[in-house]
């Protein structure tokens, strides 16, 4: 068990190593000069060359690099170029809104998908299945930014239910969760398709088994083979799924965060890209390389909680 | 990608054209006047809530598109920036709608007959944030640490020849120039020339401004909004009207519009003409529009060939239908133009812009291209405009045989490539023109660092030089004028159109004006 800890910590720090490394080559690649994007297009180049000798931004790329490293080492991940705040400070204000939306997201996923794969499951080829399955082709089909802007217009612009787009702040929970919803929702069908159909997949192959046959031989009553035999034993490959789907809905995060204009890690980290803020990019490449990890781990705890086998394996 | 996104909003314009029609009646659905009188028990005397109209709890909301570079108006030339600290900061002067130069900090100025010494006389009883007093030690230490090398003003080459300052008394500030600098006065003007305040950790001003405008900063959470809150002690009697002022930061354009009309904002300044056109004819909208200072160009890199013959940049110029560039990018929201300066400058000279697509194949032909030839058009993807204009005009420079390949460019690439390493063949952008004629046509001078269309005319630059340091106001626009017509002929890039400023708000929001220059203006803004 230790050693399997000690595995898994050491890939998963050279996974973070390798990611802001390429984070870090492909900022050198792209063309472009932070200093010149801080002081705008005016700007005395005499101006724009001492502000990128105090951003440190006329030493080699790979001492650059080191530097960072260090400092992230140590706990520092440095100031960003365009807010002049601490890094830290800023990837901190904006994790809630993220963890937040990818939560809702994720649950609202769950939401769908558990009640409607299980139906279909059981009842393949019937009207409910049908639906699971049209709703399922057009859920996976659907960008989510493009549903986004649908739900945005109908349910804010039209009905002004929801607020449009700008976030009321986190002094307002209950209009902050509120805000929330309608991204949430948009970023949520395409991962409630897909587990549907994993779902309605998986479960239907497990009421065919021969333990569902003895449990039934048994007597034991329908409903409880179902949630607790079947679905028990079909929610290895969904789980594997919704495992990756974390890191999906971070990423669609990106997109769906500047649909609707929320302040999340999303935003900060396109915002990152296009004014070449290294030391923000890496920050949020750092944080949410780091929260997919510890989804990823979190469903390998959980295949030991579902599978007994897997659990005297480990 | 960008491709996807762009058809995608026209189709949301479609929707949003069609969702305008349904959502007048509810457009104007902010809170409710509050009566006078009403407020808290603390304000006893009827005297204050009379001249303090309903000054209640209330808050503007504004959507503006992006976050600003910290408030110190020393550190950058930002747009979204300086829009901002114009409402933080004053200067020495500052202008009126149709660009005349009025008092601010300083209550009136005069040259020395030999234009090498400024006097300015300031206003008593201005108080800064901090609570201090102004006095003309802070005018001296403001320019003093903005002509410091070490501050690293990207502005501070504009302000130059201020050689020192003395400070006979505490209202009095002189500057001493060397050499009488016709820009200088109108410079001041910006908000580039804010006064800040002396003996404080100016080190700390990029994040707490500190300032002795109309508004001071309550908060700024990134990439969220800035919040903004009255200054107590204001010089100037009666504003700003609203007590809090809510800047969201709402990047994309259909989002803007859906806040505004879903009334969860208030007011949403610098629209494209695209936006306008979607909400003109709503009447739960106003819009309020103004030419502005900004001139979109076609860019043409002198330095590369075909461009180094003057034949071919004109015929570029001929072959270009500005009428259908103003409908089909700004739908309708800007004005033709064939010089550098826009027509609300004193010094605007204006040139004919004939369409004339069968000269131009004349003049291609008689510069050894009678087929054409095929180049590289770059356009910024930030800007939807410049995107627009260039599909715009490569089909209208296809009718000579100009074959353009559309290259589109994000903004950090285009700011590094095509402007600071001059490597484009042609690009479209525009260039915002300050108070002075100078600040734009500087821009074709051989030895302006940005002269990124790589022109060179002696004569020009002798003109240029010869108009920043006339005083005379007639001899200065016959200068100009001069320089206008070297400039419609040399074509060193292809004038397109002044935009127009466009502002568009809720009924209940007034007295938004517009001033020629680019920054949002709040403190005479009114809400019902």
């Amino acid at each position: 068990m230790a050693r399997f800890a000690a595995v898994r910590a050491g890939s998963a720090a050279l996974t973070l190593l390798v990611m802001t490394a390429v984070t870090f080559i492909v900022l050198q690649v792209l063309p472009g000069n932070p200093a010149l994007l801080i002081l705008g297009m005016d700007a005395d180049p005499a101006a724009v060359a001492r502000v990128n000798a105090a951003l440190g931004l006329n030493q080699p790329p790979p001492v650059r690099y080191g530097l960072w490293l260090w400092g992230a080492l140590h706990g520092s991940l440095g100031t960003s170029l365009q807010f002049s705040q601490p890094v830290t400070t800023l990837l901190l204000q904006r994790l809630p809104l993220t963890l937040s939306l990818t939560a809702m997201a994720a649950g609202f996923a769950l939401l769908i998908a558990l009640p409607l794969g299980m139906v279909a499951a059981v009842r393949r080829g019937g009207l409910l299945d049908l639906l699971a399955d049209a709703l399922a082709q057009v859920g996976a089909a659907v960008p989510a930014f493009w549903l986004g802007i649908i739900v945005l217009m109908a349910f804010a612009v039209r009905r002004h239910w929801f607020p449009a787009g700008s976030f009321p702040g986190w002094n307002h929970p209950g209009a902050a969760l509120l805000a929330l919803l309608l991204p949430a929702v948009a970023l949520g069908v395409a991962r409630a398709a897909v587990l549907t159909r994993l779902l309605r997949q998986s479960v239907s192959e497990a009421l065919h088994q021969d333990f569902v046959r003895t449990a039934r031989a048994k007597g034991v009553p329908p409903g409880r083979i179902l949630w607790r035999h079947a679905l028990r034993a079909a929610a290895i490959a969904p789980l594997t799924v919704f495992g990756l789907q974390v890191g999906e809905l971070l990423a669609g995060s990106i997109v769906i965060e500047n649909v609707f204009s929320l302040p999340g890690l999303g935003r900060l980290v396109l915002y990152a890209i296009s004014t070449r803020d290294l030391p923000t990019l890496e920050g949020c490449v750092l944080l949410i390389a780091t929260l997919v990890m510890l989804a990823n781990f979190a469903v390998d705890l959980l295949y030991a909680v579902l599978d007994p086998r897997l659990r005297s394996a480990a | 990608m960008t491709a996807q996104r762009r058809g995608l909003r026209g189709g949301v314009a479609m929707m949003l054209a069609a969702a305008a029609l349904t959502v007048t009646a509810c457009g104007g659905a902010t809170a409710p006047a509050g009566s006078p009188g009403s407020g808290s028990g603390a304000s006893t005397t009827a005297t204050t809530t009379a001249t303090v109209p309903a000054a209640g709890a209330k808050t503007l909301t504004v959507a503006i598109p992006g976050d600003p570079i910290g408030f110190d108006p020393y550190l950058t030339a930002d747009a979204n920036t300086v829009a901002l600290t114009w409402n933080l900061y004053d200067q020495l002067v500052t202008v009126d709608a149709k660009g005349n130069l009025q008092p601010d900090l300083a209550t009136s100025w005069s040259y020395s007959a030999d234009g090498r010494t400024l006097t300015f006389h300031l206003r008593s009883g201005v108080r800064f944030d901090d609570g201090h007093t102004l006095t003309s030690a802070d005018v001296k230490s403001s320019f003093q640490r903005m002509l410091d090398p070490a501050t690293k003003d990207p502005d501070a080459s504009d302000y130059r020849v201020i050689a020192s300052i003395d400070t006979p008394d505490p209202s009095t500030v002189v500057m001493h120039l060397s050499s009488y600098d016709a820009a200088l006065l109108s410079d001041l003007a910006l908000p580039f020339a804010a006064i800040e305040p002396a003996g404080v950790d100016l080190a700390t001003l990029k994040t707490k401004p500190d300032g002795t405008g109309p508004y001071e900063l309550s908060s700024w959470t990134p990439g969220q909004d800035v919040v903004l809150k009255a200054n107590p002690h204001y010089w100037q009697p009666g504003l700003p009207h609203i007590p809090t002022v809510d800047l969201k930061i709402v990047p994309d354009p259909a989002t803007q519009i859906a806040d505004l009309l879903a009334g969860s904002i208030d007011l949403l300044p610098g629209l494209s003409g695209q936006q306008a056109s979607q909400l003109k004819g709503n009447s739960g909208v106003t819009l309020t529009s103004a030419p502005s200072g900004n001139i979109q160009i076609m860019a043409i890199n002198n330095a590369r060939k075909p461009f180094n013959d003057v034949r071919v940049r004109q015929a570029l110029s001929l072959a270009v239908n500005r009428d259908a560039v103003v409908q089909g990018a700004w739908f309708g929201y800007a004005t033709p133009v064939g010089t550098f300066l826009p027509p609300n400058s004193p010094y605007y000279s204006p040139q004919p812009t004939p369409y004339d697509p069968a000269k131009a194949k004349q003049l291609l032909a008689q510069a050894g291209y009678p087929n054409g030839f095929s180049s590289v058009l770059d356009l910024p993807s930030l800007y939807p405009v410049h995107v627009q204009t260039g599909q715009v005009i490569a089909a209208q420079l296809a009718q000579i045989g100009v074959q353009l390949k559309l290259n589109q460019v994000e903004w950090a690439t285009w700011l590094s490539q095509d402007y600071a390493k001059r490597q484009y063949d042609l690009t479209i952008i525009s260039h915002t023109g300050r108070l002075d004629p100078d600040t734009l046509l500087v821009r074709f001078t051989s030895t302006y660092p940005y002269n990124y269309e790589n022109y060179r005319n002696p004569a020009y630059d002798t003109l240029i030089a010869q108009g920043r340091a006339t005083q005379d106001v007639a001899k200065r626009r016959q200068i100009y004028a001069q320089a206008q017509q070297i400039l419609a002929t040399d074509v060193p890039a292809v004038f397109l159109d002044v935009s127009d400023n466009i502002a568009a708000m809720l009924p209940s929001v007034s007295g938004w004006r517009w001033l020629p220059l680019a920054v949002e203006q709040l403190a005479q803004v009114q809400m019902k």
